[in-house]
């Protein structure tokens, strides 16, 4: 991406206004526009609720301390998730967590559906979609969270995951295919 | 007003394309070639529904929403992180500060060999007519350094110098005697 295109990126002035001024308040509008994408990225590497927060926290401190090193060449979502799925990878490998499906939350599923059936039946989707999900492999993984949970580009998830965008497009490919396969019963009935 | 008709592809083609096709990544001749390919194929069609249900299936998860305490345990963190890297700096310097003498008198001893390596190369040869005031001067300043120079300390070497100096000179007699 063009460094002329993130000359309009807001969040990269506020990086930098950060950065050379130290004013805490750019930081602080940047933590609290990105705390719930970052908790719900670390959330599918783990599963569980507080875990993902406790590594949502140590991303931000890690680009906090990281800030000197910030190059406005590179877009801050782009930077954020960078170091957010290095983190992410190495708690996951050093903590050996495996990935655990949390009770599913009955109030969501309850609010779309009246019929006891057809809740049960939408819980146990999500449950499949949940488990199918944690079931890809880490990359195929993070690039479709990058893509639907946190509503990024090819090219952005390309820059945040240091590979080609035609690699981010296979990645893409394979794990639809995938949890269309695993899905399958689900996706057929509609 | 002509229109241009989409370039026509295959099944193999369009089934690649399809989920970049639904995330609006394609280019406009290859979407609307893939557009015109799905409304004709069945098949297409069908594949393009299951990842459209996927998409919205992946949709309804719930999101986290960050708890009440995430902000207070984060500024708890954050300070802890600050206050180690506070702590980290000042225990960093005496590391080095006790290494700097010892750095500085390698170096020392580095520009002394060198001095000594350039001297010993430019220096003219011996000469026995007794050294000018610019040898003497040179002498005194590299005097310390002269001190543990080899050839310099063992004298003892040097005493048949005039004799080696002209062996090719001399008869082969004299030489031999």
């Amino acid at each position: 991406m063009s460094q002329a295109h993130h000359g309009h990126d807001e969040d990269a002035r506020l990086m930098l206004a950060f950065q050379q001024n130290d004013d805490e308040r750019c930081f602080d509008q940047l933590f609290q526009k990105y705390k719930g994408p970052v908790i719900n990225f670390a959330f599918r590497y783990t599963g569980r609720r507080e875990v993902a927060e406790e590594l949502a926290q140590e991303i931000f401190v890690k680009c906090y301390i990281a800030a000197p090193r910030y190059q406005p060449s590179a877009k801050f979502s782009t930077w954020l998730f960078r170091i957010a799925r290095n983190h992410c990878l190495n708690e996951v490998r050093r903590q050996d967590y495996s990935y655990r499906t949390e009770q599913v939350e009955e109030s969501a599923i309850a609010a779309q559906h009246d019929d006891p059936e057809q809740q049960a039946q939408a819980r146990a989707m999500q449950r499949a979609v949940e488990q199918a999900l944690a079931q890809l492999p880490e990359s195929q993984r993070s690039a479709l969270v990058l893509s639907r949970f946190c509503a990024m580009s090819y090219e952005e998830i390309s820059e945040t995951m240091e590979t080609s965008v035609s690699a981010v497009k296979s990645l893409l490919n394979r794990a639809k295919g995938t949890m269309i396969k695993h899905l399958s019963s689900f996706l057929t009935e509609g | 007003m002509t229109t241009t008709k989409p370039k026509v592809i295959r099944c193999s083609k369009c089934t690649k394309h399809l989920s970049a096709f639904l995330d609006g990544e394609l280019p406009g001749a290859l979407a609307e070639a893939v557009r015109a390919h799905v409304t004709g194929c069945p098949a297409c069609a069908d594949r393009l529904e299951r990842l459209r249900a996927l998409h919205g299936a992946l949709d309804q998860l719930p999101t986290q929403q960050p708890s009440d305490r995430f902000d207070g345990a984060f500024a708890r963190r954050l300070q802890a992180a600050k206050r180690d890297q506070r702590a980290a700096v000042p225990a960093s310097r005496p590391r080095w500060g006790w290494r700097l003498p010892a750095f500085a008198a390698a170096a020392a001893g580095l520009c002394a060999v060198v001095v000594v390596a350039v001297l010993a190369l430019r220096s003219p040869p011996p000469r026995t007519d007794a050294p000018d005031a610019g040898d003497e001067l040179e002498l005194a300043m590299n005097l310390e350094l002269l001190q543990d120079y080899d050839v310099v300390a063992n004298l003892e070497a040097l005493e048949d110098f005039e004799v080696v100096k002209r062996m090719e000179e001399l008869p082969v007699e004299e030489a031999v005697r």
